[in-house]
C-alpha cells in the first residue's frame, strides 16, 4: 500500500501544471435571510427549502466547553444531556423533553464543541412550532433532579467508553487538549471517565445558569419558514436567561514547543499518527486557500477509488476543523494500513514541490472547483445547513456565510496556496496513538 | 385575487417547463404521479424519468436505476457480474476524457453505485452548475457502456478493497447469510460481491451484460435538489446496437428468485459474534400490509428511537443492531440482525418483542408510535439523495405512486399510514411474523460447518 502512495503522490506532482477545465459558474445558495436581531445580540436567520417536508431550528449556545472550568470536565455535555432527559412538566411521570419531541414526531439532538452548543429540533413543517414551544419551555423552566443527573451521567459514560477505544479520537483529543493550552476548550466534550465520578448535579445546574444566556446565541430556522415558525425560533431565543457568558481562562498552562511529540497507548493492532497544524478561521484571508490546500492534500492522500468511500475505508485523510478559533487542521494516518513513515516523508515531499514550484492558475482551478463541490455536499442536510449557517454567521461571516465560503474559494489565486502552506504547514504537533505491549503488529 | 394571481403563476410556470423541454417532444407531462410541479415522462428510448421541483441548495442528485439480476442473466451464475459491470462503467473513459468516477471527484461530488440482488443504483451528488455535464457522463456511461481495459482494472481494484473490508462488516456476513437462506435459487440467493468471482470474470463477459443490461429501456431516472428542465436536453440517446433482441420474459425470469424452507438455522464462522432473524413478507402490491411492516421495524428497530435500539443501549450496550424490511416486488423481506458480545440473548428479546406485536398496541402508544414513524419516513427525504432514493427504488420495483414524497406530504404512503391501525399492524405480524424465522448466528470459529437441530 504505501507503494501506492508514494506513486500517487509522485503521479500527482507529474500531473501538475496541466490544465483542467474550471467549473464553468459558482454555485449560490439562495433564500437566506435574517429574520430578526434580539437584544444581547442574539440574532434569527432562516432559509427557506420549499422541497422539504420537514423543518429544523438549529439553536447555538455559547454553551461549549470553554465555558467549564478545568476541575469541571465534562460539565458541558453533561448538562446538554440532562437537558433532553428533563421532565416537560414538574410532575410525577412527567415524560422528558426527549420523548415528549420523540412522541410527536420528531426529534432533538445536542451537540457539544469547544465553543458552542448546537441544539437542533427537527419534526413535520406544521409540528415544528409546537414542538420548539416544548423546548423553550424545559429551557425556561428546566429541573435539574437527582434522577435526571444519574441517568444522563449513566447515560455519557457508555458514549465515552466507546470513544475512548477509537484511536482516532484519541489522538484528535490529545492534539486539542495541547493546541487550547489557555482555556478548556480542548477537552473532550464529554469528558472522561475521571471527570464524570467527580462530577455533581450542582455543577451542571450552576453551568446551566452561566453558559445558557441569549448573549451571542442565534437559532436559524431551515425549511418551512412560515410566521409560525419564524415565531417558534424566536422564542426559543427568549427561553434563554439574557445576559451572556464568557469562556473561562486557564492559567499556568503554557503552548506545547514546536515539534513536541504526545503519545497514548491503546489496544490496537499498529499506530496511528496524527500531524496537527495551526489553521485560518473563516473571517481570515487566507481561508479559502487553506480549503484548496485541503482539498489538494485529500486527493493525494485518499484512496483511490472509483466511488467515494466513507470515511471509515480511508486509513489516511485531513480534519479541517474551522468552527473553532483559533482553527486546526490533522493529518492522520492509520499505521496498520499504510507506513506512517512513508506517508510523513510523501507529506514533506509535497510540501517542499509545492512551496518551490509556480504553480498554474488552472491547476489551481481544479482544486478550486473540488474544495467547492465538497463544501456543498457536507451541507446536503438540513441539520449540516443550520449548523453551518449559525456557526459562520458567529464566526463574523454574517447570514450569508456560505456564499462568502465559496466567494473566496473562488478568490484564490496561485501565491495565496503557497502563502497559506508556508504560514501553517511549518511547524506541526505530532500524537502518537500507539499500541500496549503485546498489540504490536 | 391572492389565489388567482397564484393560480395564474403555476399556469405560467407550467407552461414554461413544458417550452423548456421540447426536446423531449411531448412525451412528458407534470404528472399527478409525483405532484405538483414535478416532471415525469418517457426517455426518448424507453424507460423513464423524474425530475422534482428545484430546492434552495445548489446541488443536484442525479440516480440512474436499473432492475437487472446481479448474477447475469445466465445460464453461467456470476455473483459479483452486475456490481462489475456498474462499477467498469463508472471507472471507463472515453477517448481523452474523463470517466463518470473521475469527472464527478474532479468537482467535489460523490458517487456511490449501490447493487442489490434485482436492481442497481448509481448516484451522484454534484454542485447544481455541474448538473448538466454530469447527467450527460451518465447517461452516456450506461446507455452506450463502453468498458475499457482500464475501467474494468479500476473496478475489480476497488471491488477486491471493498471485499475486504466487508470480511469483516457483520452486517454484510449476517445479509448474505439470510437472503442465502431465504432463497434456493436466482439472485437474491447470492452476495452481490465475491472477490473470487471479480478475479475470474473478464472483459467480454461484463461488456456483454452492461450493454445487456443498462439499455435506456430498463433505465429510471431521477434528478433531485437544485433542478432546471433544461437539464433534460442532455440526456445521452443510446449508441450501443444490439442485433439480439431479448425477450421480455427472459428477462423476467433472469429476476426471479425462489424462495425455499426457512426451518434450519444456519451457522456461519465470523471474528465477532452475531445473529439474525429473517421472514418472507408481503409483495410491494399488497401496500397496506408493506406499510404495516415498515412501521413494525421502526417501532421496534429505528436507529435511536426503536423500542428495541432503545432497549439494547441500556441492557446490552455492546451489541450492534439493524432491523428492516425490505419492499421488493415480491415477496419483501423482514429482517434483523445483531453482532457483539451479548448477541444471542438479544436475538432473543427480539423475537419475544416481535412476538408482542401479534397482539395490538394500546392506543396511545400506537398513535405515539405512528406519528414517530410518519416523521421519520418525511425526514429520510430531505436530502437531494434520500428523495431520489425513494422516486427511484419504487418505480424500480415497479410501485412509483407508493414512493414516499411522491405527491409530497400527501402521498399514497402517508395515507397508507394514515390508515394504518393497531389491529391491522397486530393482524400483518400474526400473518408473516408469527412463524418460525431463518436463524443465522455468527460463530467466532474458524472451521466452516453448518448444523441442523
Amino acid at each position: 500500500m504505501h507503494r501506492r502512495l508514494q506513486a500517487c503522490c509522485l503521479a500527482w506532482l507529474a500531473f501538475f501544471p496541466a490544465a483542467v477545465t474550471a467549473s464553468p459558474m459558482v454555485p449560490r445558495v439562495t433564500n437566506l435571510s435574517l429574520v430578526d436581531s434580539l437584544t444581547d445580540g442574539a440574532q434569527i436567520f432562516s432559509q427557506a427549502d420549499p422541497a422539504t417536508l420537514v423543518s429544523g431550528i438549529d439553536l447555538f449556545i455559547r454553551a461549549g466547553v470553554d465555558r467549564q472550568a478545568p476541575h469541571q470536565g465534562g460539565v458541558a455535555g453533561l448538562t446538554a444531556e440532562m437537558l433532553l432527559d428533563m421532565p416537560i412538566r414538574a410532575e410525577p411521570g412527567a415524560p422528558t423533553l426527549n420523548d415528549a419531541i420523540r412522541a410527536r414526531g420528531g426529534s432533538l439532538v445536542a451537540d457539544v464543541d469547544g465553543q458552542s452548543l448546537h441544539l437542533y429540533l427537527e419534526a413535520k413543517n406544521a409540528d415544528l412550532a409546537d414542538e420548539a414551544a416544548l423546548v423553550a419551555h424545559v429551557l425556561a423552566n428546566p429541573h435539574f433532579d437527582n434522577g435526571v443527573f444519574l441517568q444522563a451521567v449513566t447515560s455519557l459514560r457508555k458514549r465515552v467508553a466507546a470513544l475512548r477505544s477509537d484511536p482516532l479520537v484519541t489522538g484528535i483529543a490529545m492534539f486539542r487538549d495541547a493546541y487550547y493550552y489557555n482555556s478548556d476548550a480542548g477537552q473532550p466534550p464529554l469528558g472522561t471517565a475521571a471527570d464524570l465520578q467527580k462530577i455533581a448535579r450542582a455543577d451542571a445546574e450552576a453551568f446551566f445558569q452561566y453558559s445558557y444566556r441569549r448573549g451571542g446565541a442565534s437559532a436559524t430556522l431551515v425549511g418551512d419558514v412560515s410566521p409560525a415558525n419564524k415565531a417558534a425560533a424566536k422564542a426559543l431565543l427568549l427561553s434563554l436567561a439574557p445576559g451572556a457568558s464568557q469562556p473561562i481562562k486557564v492559567v499556568g498552562r503554557q503552548p506545547l514547543a514546536p515539534q513536541t511529540s504526545i503519545i497514548s497507548f491503546r489496544n490496537i493492532p499498529a499506530p496511528w499518527v496524527l500531524l496537527g497544524f495551526p489553521a485560518p478561521t473563516p473571517g481570515s484571508d487566507d481561508f479559502g486557500a487553506m480549503l484548496v490546500l485541503d482539498a489538494i492534500l485529500q486527493e493525494v492522500f485518499s484512496r483511490a477509488s472509483t466511488t467515494s468511500l466513507p470515511s471509515s475505508q480511508q486509513p489516511i485523510g485531513l480534519q479541517y476543523d474551522f468552527h473553532s478559533d483559533p482553527a486546526n487542521v490533522i493529518l492522520y494516518v492509520d499505521g496498520s494500513v499504510i507506513d506512517e513513515s512513508v506517508a510523513l516523508r510523501a507529506l514533506t515531499t509535497l510540501r517542499l514541490a509545492l512551496g518551490s514550484n509556480k504553480l498554474d492558475s488552472t491547476y489551481i482551478d481544479r482544486y478550486k472547483a473540488i474544495a467547492e463541490g465538497c463544501y456543498l455536499t457536507s451541507l446536503a442536510s438540513l441539520p449540516q445547513r443550520a449548523a453551518e449557517i449559525d456557526s459562520l454567521a458567529n464566526l463574523g461571516l454574517g447570514v450569508n456565510g456560505l456564499n462568502t465560503v465559496l466567494q473566496k474559494i473562488e478568490a484564490v489565486q496561485p501565491r495565496d496556496v503557497q502563502r497559506v502552506l508556508r504560514r501553517y504547514f511549518d511547524a506541526s504537533t505530532a500524537s502518537f496513538v500507539l499500541p500496549r505491549v503485546g498489540e504490536q503488529r | 385575487m391572492g389565489f388567482r394571481r397564484v393560480a395564474l403563476g403555476a399556469l405560467m410556470i407550467t407552461a414554461s417547463l413544458l417550452a423548456l423541454v421540447e426536446p423531449l417532444a411531448a412525451r412528458e407531462r407534470v404528472t399527478p404521479l409525483y405532484g405538483a410541479g414535478i416532471l415525469s415522462g418517457a426517455l426518448p428510448q424507453g424507460g423513464h424519468y423524474v425530475l422534482t421541483a428545484p430546492s434552495s441548495m445548489p446541488l443536484t442528485a442525479l440516480e440512474l436505476w436499473y432492475r437487472v439480476p446481479s448474477i447475469g442473466y445466465g445460464p453461467a451464475i456470476h455473483p459479483s457480474l452486475g456490481r462489475l459491470a456498474a462499477q467498469s462503467a463508472a471507472a471507463s473513459s472515453a477517448a481523452q476524457g474523463l470517466s463518470l468516477g473521475e469527472y464527478v471527484a474532479s468537482i467535489g461530488g460523490t458517487l456511490s453505485i449501490d447493487v442489490f440482488p434485482d436492481s442497481v443504483a448509481i448516484t451522484a451528488l454534484v454542485p447544481s452548475p455541474e448538473a448538466d455535464a454530469t447527467l450527460r457522463l451518465l447517461t452516456g456511461s450506461y446507455f452506450s457502456p463502453h468498458i475499457t481495459d482500464a475501467g474494468l482494472h479500476r473496478a475489480k481494484l476497488d471491488m477486491t478493497t471493498e471485499a475486504m473490508y466487508e470480511r469483516f462488516d457483520p452486517s454484510v456476513a449476517l445479509r448474505n447469510a439470510l437472503f442465502a437462506g431465504l432463497f434456493v435459487a436466482g439472485p437474491e440467493h447470492y452476495a452481490t460481491l465475491d472477490a473470487h468471482d471479480v478475479a475470474a470474470l473478464d472483459l467480454p463477459t461484463v461488456q456483454a451484460f452492461a450493454e445487456r443490461a443498462f439499455r435506456p429501456q430498463h433505465a429510471s431516472l431521477v434528478v433531485t435538489g437544485a433542478t432546471a428542465p433544461s437539464l433534460l436536453t442532455a440526456i445521452m440517446p443510446s449508441a450501443t446496437i444490439t442485433n439480439t433482441t431479448f425477450s421480455e420474459q427472459d428477462e423476467l425470469a433472469a429476476l426471479q428468485s425462489t424462495p425455499g424452507s426457512v426451518s434450519t438455522p444456519r451457522f456461519v464462522p465470523f471474528s465477532q459474534p452475531g445473529g439474525g432473524l429473517a421472514w418472507l413478507g408481503p409483495d410491494i402490491d399488497d401496500e397496506l400490509s408493506a406499510t404495516a411492516m415498515d412501521f413494525i421495524a421502526d417501532y421496534l428497530f429505528h436507529p435511536i428511537d426503536g423500542k428495541v435500539t432503545r432497549q439494547l443501549a441500556t441492557a446490552l450496550p455492546d451489541v450492534t443492531l439493524n432491523g428492516q424490511f425490505i419492499t421488493l416486488q415480491k415477496p419483501g423481506i423482514f429482517l434483523v440482525g445483531v453482532s457483539g458480545p451479548g448477541s444471542g440473548a438479544a436475538l432473543h428479546q427480539i423475537r419475544q418483542q416481535i412476538q408482542a406485536l401479534t397482539k395490538p398496541l394500546p392506543p396511545d402508544v400506537f398513535l405515539q408510535a405512528r406519528r414517530a414513524f410518519s416523521y421519520h419516513i418525511q425526514s429520510e427525504l430531505q436530502t437531494p439523495t434520500g428523495l431520489a432514493a425513494s422516486f427511484g427504488w419504487y418505480a424500480t420495483e415497479g410501485s412509483p405512486g407508493y414512493a414516499p414524497g411522491a405527491q409530497g406530504a400527501d402521498s399514497q404512503y402517508d395515507h397508507d399510514i394514515a390508515a394504518l391501525s393497531a389491529r391491522k399492524v397486530a393482524e400483518v405480524a400474526q400473518t408473516f411474523l408469527q412463524s418460525s424465522p431463518l436463524w443465522v448466528t455468527l460463530e467466532p470459529s474458524q472451521s466452516i460447518r453448518e448444523k441442523t437441530h
